[in-house]
């Protein structure tokens, strides 16, 4: 597909040598004539021009059509359109008369694969020199003790970081905001009410039973007293005294035996002092 | 003389013509673009979410959310007043958000399309939900944006009401895709070679790419047409604005361009099911929603046969393929589009945003 013989190629500039030769020799016997004649011949001389530099070999063989039909085009337009008015007018002619061929050129060079294969070798060079380049200039500014951009993006990055902890924060808290400030009915009210009723009760019965394991335990623990003072004469359980609920606690807390105590309430009733009396003297 | 003739009518005019073109060309089309009112609801990193703003009655209650592709700006879907798709669909009564990846900086070099289809989008579409009250949205992709679009439509189906996509390159086998296809191909490109030097795909890069697959054209040929324009009847707002999003490239994070090279181009692995985010395998079969896909004749970026393909992949039953007389960017912009896209796009939502 890349055709062209090897002198040609040693030349890259000879279509242009080619080009404006023929300018020069269309230039030779303007100087009498009118100048529509001038630009025809201008416009023929170029066309030529192209024609022979593609016969010279420079571009890929397989173009040769679309080169044909871009110079044939030039020809055309040129010579039949008449002399341009400004060289803004020249300009869009000169496009619509080559557009066509030269897209078409240009796309068969595209989808070339040998072409392709070149683009990538270029590339890599390119990139590995930038790479190169890179690296060369963040050695230098660091020498420099200046900032370079992979600094400044170790920066960045922190932000960014730092937005998307406080982005996905916002959304927990939105996520709490819309999820459970459901506005309360009256049903939802009552239902409540209700449970806490049942809790109440619940607990209630809880404290009963608590009660009882307590009267249990204290029954257990005069038996126990019994057991161990076998035939003690102040027999009889701590039970049969006249005390006060917080007496008896601070008795079994402080160890001092009920029977031994004096009460000094009302008919003899022991109370939490009188416990705590004996308790400091034992 | 002849009457394709550009003389002008005296040298001061003339002169007003080449200053005009040339300053163009020296500093680009200078034009204000993305005018409808927008506000911005949610963002995070460069990613902004709008919500265009109108006084119009909003009479479709499912909001639709635009998904754009990660090369080009999106101002293309808004370009201009009276020439904007995203304007139309607001004066229409439409709810519109679009999701704008914005430009990636060097520190945006991993990030992925994991990233983008299972954090990003995922966080907008709750956005939208919840920011418009609705239980259900359109999602709607152009170009690469459809392939994300798709990608989530498979992965998270909750909350969609219908999906959308415009142009998409589902099927990007060799023989399908052009001249893309082939430069993309193993043997002609390999993407490490560009993002270990550049970090992320360059915007020069990410411009020539395009631009070469018809060289002449977008290079000389858009010269041209505006010389010719300025010398006939001036240029209009529109070509000054599409001109400058012509011009307007942005870079590409090199982790999702490398993926978008390798795994869609080289493997064509959204068709084969072989796409993985995060473990997570992509099956376009799980997309049921209604479903409409818009492809563009003469679109030389993502070929017809590239677009179809997601038809027999999917499980919709209400699906449609409408071909349009356009291509890539003319789908969208100008007076094809609204012909053609724009209206087809209101009658076939109208019906399904209720």
């Amino acid at each position: 597909m890349l055709g062209g013989d090897g002198e040609a190629l040693m030349d890259p500039f000879g279509i242009y040598r080619q080009w404006f030769g023929g300018l020069e020799e269309a230039g030779k016997p303007a100087r009498s004539e009118s100048s529509q004649e001038v630009w025809i011949q201008w416009a023929e001389a170029t066309a030529g021009a192209w024609r022979r530099a593609f016969g010279i070999g420079t571009i890929f063989a397989g173009l040769a059509p679309y080169w044909a039909e871009m110079a044939e085009g030039v020809r055309k337009e040129m010579v039949e359109g008449g002399l341009p008015t400004d060289p803004l007018d020249l300009y869009l002619r000169w496009y619509n008369a080559t557009n066509a061929p030269l897209s078409k050129m240009i796309r068969e060079v595209f989808e070339d694969e040998a072409f392709l294969g070149d683009s990538r070798r270029f590339l890599e060079n390119f990139a590995s020199v930038e790479q190169v380049f890179q690296r060369a200039s963040e050695e230098y500014f660091g020498y420099l003790q200046l900032s370079t951009r992979s600094d400044n993006t170790r920066v960045a990055e922190l932000v960014v970081g730092l937005d998307a902890k406080v982005d996905r924060m916002e959304e927990a808290f939105e996520d709490f905001e819309h999820g459970h400030a459901t506005p309360a009915t009256a049903e939802a009210v009552e239902t409540l009410e209700g449970r806490v009723k049942q809790l109440e009760g619940k607990l209630d019965d809880g404290r009963s039973e608590l009660r009882r394991m307590e009267g249990k335990l204290d029954q257990l623990l005069a038996a126990l007293g019994n057991s161990t003072n076998g035939g003690d004469p102040q027999a009889g359980s701590q039970e049969d005294v006249e005390a006060t609920d917080a007496a008896r606690r601070k008795a079994r807390e402080l160890g001092v035996d009920l029977r031994e105590v004096r009460g000094s309430g009302p008919g003899g009733r022991i109370g939490v002092d009188d416990v705590r009396r004996m308790g400091g003297a034992g | 003389m002849t009457e394709r003739s550009i003389a002008p009518s005296g040298g001061e005019d003339l002169f007003d013509k080449y200053a005009r073109g040339l300053r163009i060309i020296a500093e680009g089309a200078q034009i204000d673009t993305g005018q409808t009112p927008k506000e911005i609801v949610w963002s995070r990193n460069k990613a902004k979410l709008y919500h265009y703003q109108t006084d119009e009655e909003k009479r479709h209650p499912v909001p639709i959310l635009f998904i754009y592709a990660l090369l080009n700006r999106p101002y293309c879907l808004d370009l201009m007043p009276g020439n904007s798709f995203i304007e139309f669909l607001v004066n229409e009564g439409f709810d519109v958000y679009m999701l704008d990846w914005g430009v990636p900086g060097p520190e945006d070099r991993d990030m992925s399309f994991e990233d983008y289809v299972l954090d990003y989008i995922p966080r907008a579409v709750r956005k939208v939900l919840r920011n418009s009250g609705s239980e259900e949205l359109t999602l709607f992709g152009y170009c690469q944006g459809g392939v994300m679009a798709s990608m989530y439509a498979s992965l998270m189906p909750e909350g969609l009401k219908n999906l959308i996509l415009l142009a998409t390159p589902i099927d990007c086998s060799p023989e399908n895709s052009g001249l893309y296809g082939q430069w993309f191909s193993e043997k002609n490109h390999d993407p490490d070679t560009v993002v270990n030097a550049y970090g992320n795909l360059p915007a020069r890069f990410a411009y020539a790419g395009t631009a070469m697959l018809n060289p002449v054209t977008n290079y000389i040929g858009s010269n041209v047409t505006m010389w010719d324009l300025i010398a006939r009847d001036g240029l209009s707002d529109s070509w000054l604005a599409m001109n400058k999003w012509a011009n307007d490239p942005i870079p590409m994070p090199g982790a999702a361009y490398k993926q978008w090279v390798r795994d869609f181009y080289q493997e064509n692995k959204l068709v084969k099911g072989e796409i993985r985010l995060r473990g997570r395998r992509v099956d376009l079969s799980n997309i049921r929603m209604p479903f409409l896909n818009l492809a563009g004749k003469k679109d030389h970026l993502v070929f017809l046969p590239q677009a179809e393909a997601v038809m027999d992949l999917i499980s919709s039953e209400d699906k449609e393929f409408i071909v349009l007389d356009a291509g890539h960017v003319g789908l969208l912009t100008g007076r094809g589009a609204r012909k053609n896209l724009w209206p087809q796009v209101k009658n076939w939502l109208e019906i399904r945003s209720g």
